[in-house]
């Protein structure tokens, strides 16, 4: 039975190992290609030379990349943010390093409660799950522990 | 304790592996490269496979078909890790000889089931020669 004590290390339909990974040094598209992978992630996790976690791109701002670059009108000049004209300068060639933020994170000893916190501290739908080295070995979703702690792992869509 | 040889040239995937795997009875082994994978399984077959796709040094499809057609490898289960699972590249998998898929990412309880399926259905076939 899963709730909100449970270890994330004990919820083993809940955590989706080796997650889609990308480079500080990687381009837009290589990050687009990412997440793409794993919709599930709702993100790609930036990583250094080491494999350790430096920071994510959730798909929520890859989607204002992408649309900042095809449809720059989209955004008056007034609504357009620092960060966005930061982006429409390098094109597709912005990096994973500069599109980044925070990322939530959560160890194995943390419970789903602990992740769902982060989650929604840092505003995001998905957090890491970092190994003893801060090297990602998967993530949880804030829309999976709260469907399965609501209405259990078994609840199927009716006919 | 069965043996699982991982064939994956990411650390990070033995990892996920050995998490998902040890704490329930399995022994994880990998190797990184098809060369050396091949060259374990011949010398200590192990009692499942797992093998990359997308290896720096090979294609995953061509290793499978190694596998699956030498007598020596043929009767381990083989299953491919793929982030790719469209039907395609299903079809071309079960075609090179795969028993089973495993897509990236993959929940713990997800991958034990599908190996612990494999090695049943290995069980009862041996026992049934």
């Amino acid at each position: 039975m899963t709730d909100l004590t449970t270890r994330v290390s004990e919820a083993d339909t809940l955590i989706h190992l080796v997650p889609p990974i990308v480079q500080r040094e990687d381009p837009l598209p290589n990050i687009i290609l990412s997440a793409a992978s794993d919709p599930a992630a709702r993100a790609a996790f930036v990583v250094d030379g080491d494999g350790r976690l430096v920071g994510v791109a959730p798909v929520s701002e890859l989607d204002r990349d992408m649309l900042v670059l095809l449809v720059p009108g989209a955004f008056a000049g007034d609504r357009m943010s620092g960060r966005q004209l930061a982006r429409l300068s390098h094109g597709t060639d912005v990096t994973a390093g500069q599109l980044m933020r925070e990322p939530a994170t959560v160890g194995l000893t943390d419970t789903l409660a602990t992740a769902l916190k982060r989650m929604e501290e840092h505003g995001l739908e998905s957090a890491a799950i970092l190994d003893d080295g801060g090297r990602p070995l998967g993530y949880v979703t804030m829309f999976e522990i709260l469907a399965e702690v609501l209405i259990g792992p078994g609840a199927t869509v009716p006919n | 304790m069965p043996t699982i040889l991982l064939i994956d040239d990411e650390a990070r995937v033995g990892a996920a592996l050995r998490f998902a795997l040890e704490p329930h009875g399995f022994h994880v082994e990998q190797e990184t490269t098809a060369a050396s994978g091949e060259a374990r399984a011949r010398v200590a077959p192990p009692d499942c496979v797992l093998l990359d796709v997308s290896l720096d040094d090979a294609d995953g499809l061509d290793v499978c078909r190694r596998f699956k057609a030498d007598p020596a490898t043929s009767g381990i289960p083989l299953l491919l890790l793929t982030g790719h699972v469209d039907p395609a590249s299903v079809a071309r998998g079960f075609e090179a000889g795969a028993d089973d898929f495993v897509p990236k990412p993959f929940t713990p309880r997800e991958l034990r089931a599908r190996i612990e399926a494999h090695l049943r259905r290995n069980a009862s076939g041996a026992s049934s020669d």
